[in-house]
């Protein structure tokens, strides 16, 4: 009894002198959610960055001869072509493989854009109230009156359709979450009162918002990031598969998916092993996302 | 004749994510028709969760043992849901500490008195709104009809506890529980409240228990006494016999940390207890008091005591014989640190003032809808102040006077509209930041919201230092330990976060914060008004203690008068953004002038068992900043008012040394 007790009451002393980066290793260490999420956002970006060296095929070759072929756990798959062709006889696994660059830079490009955007206009909205508060609640109603996926093909459309327009596209049209979420966020934490001796011990406006006011955004924003990732995924395969995305022959996850539509009753892997490989990933983005909030919240004690 | 209420050994285990904690352990007493029963301690002793259980309120999945627990002739351990809901609001009431939220705000008043009798009592329409208005009128409530189509947020807050009063007593209950019921009330209206409640349980014979932890309020309505701590109650008895004769040591300690007017040398130490209160999720084993107390043993960390007899009346908990126990501890040498100097002595009051108010005045303007023009609020006007090296001056008064925008334009942190503030002879709105901020440091009331959760007690402390770059990491480093020591912080706080302390810890590391850039003024703004009152007292002697040693000049902002005496010079009474009187602390305490602050004065509630309480004769509440009276401000609540009084505003006229007052009728010393 007293031996558990003493040994409670020494791990509870080492907690209290660790410093908090060797507290958040600790935390980390034995997050599962954070572990496996990392672990598959690392992958998937070693994977895009590192695409030649991992596909086993050009993703651009066409040979009408194997078209079709089934992946290998099916009737008529070959190791060759492991999850098999496509309609044009392109090898599936390499397209995934570079589709993973479009996807994953698309979708951390806008949503880091989305979120620069949105937290800059949330935090002065909220920091400064009155008449910036008005601007930027009116041009968050105009945005959300908009039809984002419309105004985004129309915006593709006239600009020409490339990987940087895609980002900058979907980036200006995501950005009301963090706006929504960290402006309601500054407005109590303004009148709260560690910003007012922030203020007393001499502390300037733009001190008080980057050292006081966004650390303690950063839960928030990191979970609305990792939403938003996995919506300007989305979006940029159903931008992709309505035809105003990527263009072919480029490879993305989403025309993958619109590629495959016309078969999807015959030859459904084309639908599914695209499709399995963004749900993993706007998974693993979520679980990342609420791992991270978890670790460097100072208020979970374990 | 049996008990109306009767608990015996009460435990009461929350289940929380971590794992059990047991909020109440062996908790008995009982309650007899037309008696009050008194549970005093500080926050987390189990004083709520005792009341709860009794109403049968505590969450799924707590644990509820009890050798008995037995209301009238309802076993209210085995008592079905369909039981307990038929006796809650209709057998035993409850009123809660804040009115505005235990009011429904979408219902008029009138809908929510009469719902519960028309539910209960299956009353008509008619039966139930007459009830009410019954009710209103005898908890003091004027057009009591009218009121019954209004809103919760169209009253006051003294009102609104007047209503829920009335609420409770619509189906006669036997059994009133008032779970903190004054303490969201400013002080002029606490003591109304009380003797309400002390009125009408006299007349309806109605059994009282009272929770709270201002051991002023129970002593002057209990009958009986609980003193809680940590889960358990420590000493019960009568209320003459635990205050006066206390025998447990956590008592004598409360009892010596509370302040009282007249009683305690100027400037001298107040007793505390070292130490916190155990969390209760540790596993106690022994006396659970045993790790604070002065008088501790081998045998109090090895078995628990029970609850046992003294010979004076009351029960207590302690291995310690009671005439023991009741023999003045050793000196403990605290006494005469103070050697008395916090009175002008050593003031220089022809000094050039350090920091001082000329005229000052702030309106804001406030917009009542979107369509109607926005009406000015003066929260402060025309406020002259002078504070010299070394003062310690007390600016007291009610929420809404004005005192906190006074510290904040004192801080250079609200331009004044009009007039203005100088600091060291220089205007302090043309001060920069840094220059300003190494002058004047402030202290904020809240100690759970002056820390920013997401840094460090180190960083936090260190803060000031890093933004006007003072000296290496190291250095600063050092200075911050040094300081940490110095405000009673372990060492190893510095890597934690203001979560993992408690209120009484962060409140040293806001001092700490304040003092780390050696300030010669400190602006303290309610500095204990959230914290416990044995926390408390370690607070105020650290502040005075601190102002001894660096020399420094305190502005102290509170509603509490009992403070106020503990430890100011000089003292500056605002009432609606005027200053109604100012005086050194000798005068305002030995002959107020103002009615206010003889008002004020008299609502100190000192734990004075059976001295009843005080009546204090302000008519209406406290008038809505926005709308002031014409002529004096406080002519609707003052007795001695007079026709000139609504006319003309009175202005501060000296009277002798340094006392000043703004009072027609004291001018002309009718009062």
């Amino acid at each position: 009894m007293t031996t558990t007790a003493n040994a409670v009451a020494a791990m509870a002393d080492d907690i209290i002198d660790l410093t908090p980066k060797e507290r958040m290793i600790r935390k980390a260490k034995s997050h599962f959610g954070f572990k496996f999420g990392a672990f598959i956002v690392i992958s998937f970006a070693l994977i895009a960055i590192f695409a030649p060296l991992f596909a086993p095929h050009d993703p651009y070759l066409q040979d009408l001869a194997k078209r079709l072929v089934p992946p290998v756990w099916q009737e008529g798959g070959s190791w060759e072509h492991i999850l098999g062709t496509d309609a044009l006889g392109r090898d599936y696994l390499s397209r995934l493989i570079y589709g993973a660059r479009i996807s994953m830079g698309v979708g951390f490009g806008a949503a880091t854009l989305g979120c620069l955007i949105g937290v800059t206009i949330g935090l002065s909205a909220g920091y400064l109230g009155g008449r910036v508060d008005q601007a930027a609640s009116f041009l968050l109603t105009c945005q959300l009156a908009l039809p984002s996926l419309l105004l985004a093909m129309a915006l593709v459309f006239f600009v020409g359709s490339s990987v940087p327009t895609l980002v900058i596209v979907l980036g200006v049209l995501h950005w009301q979450y963090y706006m929504v979420v960290t402006r309601t966020l500054t407005r109590q934490i303004r009148s709260l009162e560690y910003v007012a001796a922030a203020r007393s011990i001499g502390s300037t406006d733009r001190q008080i918002l980057f050292y006081e006011i966004l650390p303690n955004l950063f839960n928030q924003i990191i979970v609305v990031f990792s939403l938003e990732m996995a919506v300007v995924i989305i979006h940029e395969a159903s931008l992709s598969f309505l035809g105003v995305g990527v263009q072919p022959p480029t490879a993305s996850w989403g025309l993958m998916i619109a590629e495959g539509k016309t078969m999807m009753y015959f030859k459904p892997y084309l639908v599914v092993i695209p499709g399995a490989a963004l749900f993993l990933l706007v998974l693993a983005v979520n679980l990342l996302g609420d791992g991270i909030r978890d670790i460097t919240a100072p208020e979970s004690r374990n | 004749m049996q008990p109306l209420l009767e608990v015996q050994d009460l435990s009461v285990t929350l289940k929380l994510a971590e794992g059990e904690m047991t909020a109440v352990r062996d908790v008995s007493f009982t309650v007899n028709r037309g008696e009050t029963l008194g549970i005093v301690g500080e926050s987390g002793s189990g004083k709520s969760v005792s009341s709860m259980a009794i109403m049968g309120l505590l969450p799924k999945g707590t644990r509820t043992q009890a050798a008995c627990l037995r209301f009238d002739d309802t076993d209210l351990l085995t008592a079905t849901e369909d039981q307990m809901s038929r006796l809650r609001g209709n057998k035993i009431a409850m009123i809660f500490q804040e009115p505005m939220t235990s009011l429904n705000p979408v219902y008029t008043i009138g809908r929510q008195m009469t719902e519960l009798m028309q539910h209960h009592k299956n009353a008509s329409k008619a039966e139930a709104r007459a009830r009410a208005i019954e009710l209103l009128e005898k908890v003091g409530i004027t057009a009591a009809a009218s009121r019954l189509s209004q809103y919760p947020h169209q009253l006051s807050g003294g009102l609104r506890q007047r209503v829920m009063i009335a609420m409770m007593l619509m189906n006669d209950p036997d059994l009133i529980i008032a779970d903190e019921p004054t303490t969201a009330l400013d002080v002029t209206i606490q003591a109304q409240i009380l003797n309400l409640l002390k009125d009408l349980q006299k007349e309806l014979n109605i059994a009282l228990i009272i929770i709270s932890h201002d051991m002023g309020v129970v002593a002057r309505v209990s009958d009986k006494i609980a003193v809680m701590y940590a889960g358990q109650v420590i000493e019960t008895g009568t209320v003459a016999n635990v205050l006066q004769n206390p025998v447990h040591p956590y008592t004598q300690g409360l009892l010596e940390s509370i302040p009282i007017p007249g009683q305690i040398e100027p400037g001298g130490e107040l007793g505390s207890i070292p130490g916190l209160v155990p969390s209760l999720k540790t596993r106690f084993k022994g006396c659970r008091f045993a790790n604070r107390c002065t008088r501790v043993q081998d045998a109090c960390i090895e078995e628990s005591v029970a609850l046992r007899d003294a010979l004076t009346g009351q029960a207590y908990r302690c291995v310690l014989p009671f005439q023991d126990l009741m023999a003045p501890a050793a000196p403990e040498g605290h006494e005469a640190a103070g050697s008395g100097h916090v009175y002008g002595s050593r003031i220089d009051m022809e000094a050039t003032p350090l920091l001082s108010a000329d005229a000052a005045e702030c309106v804001f303007q406030v917009s009542q809808g979107m369509f109607s023009a926005p009406k000015p609020l003066k929260a402060v006007d025309n406020l002259s102040l002078d504070l010299r090296k070394g003062e310690v001056v007390a600016v007291v008064g009610e929420s809404g006077c004005g005192k906190s925008t006074l510290a904040r334009m004192l801080l250079g942190l609200q331009d004044p509209t009009n007039g203005k503030v100088t600091l060291d002879g220089r205007d302090i709105s043309a001060m920069s930041n840094a220059e300003r901020s190494r002058k004047v440091q402030s202290i904020f009331q809240d100690p759970y919201s002056s820390l920013n959760p997401r840094r460090t007690i180190g960083e936090i402390i260190r803060r000031p230092m890093a933004l006007h770059a003072m000296g290496s990491a190291s250095e600063q480093q050092e200075v911050v330990e040094e300081i940490m020591e110095r405000v009673g912080l372990p060492r190893n706080f510095y890597h934690n976060y203001p979560n993992q302390l408690s209120g009484g810890q962060r409140q040293r590391v806001a001092i700490a914060r304040a003092l780390v850039l050696k300030p010669e003024i400190v602006v303290c703004d309610e500095p204990t008004s959230a914290l416990d009152v044995s926390v408390q007292a370690q607070i105020l002697n650290l502040l005075l203690e601190l102002r001894r040693e660096m020399r420094l000049t305190y502005l102290l902002i509170t509603h509490d008068m009992a403070v106020v005496e503990h430890i100011a010079t000089r003292v500056i009474v605002m009432y609606l953004g005027r200053v109604v009187e100012i005086a050194d602390a000798r005068s305002i305490f030995k002959s107020p002038k103002h009615p206010y602050t003889k008002a004020l004065l008299k609502s100190v509630l000192t734990p004075d068992p059976g001295a009843g309480v005080p009546s204090i004769e302000l008519g209406s509440s406290y008038p809505n900043p926005i709308d002031p009276p014409g002529g004096c401000t406080f002519h609707p609540r003052c007795e001695f008012a007079e026709e000139i009084c609504k006319a003309k505003a009175p202005l501060l006229e000296h009277l002798t040394g340094q006392q000043s007052c703004a009072c027609h009728m004291v001018a002309r010393e009718v009062v």
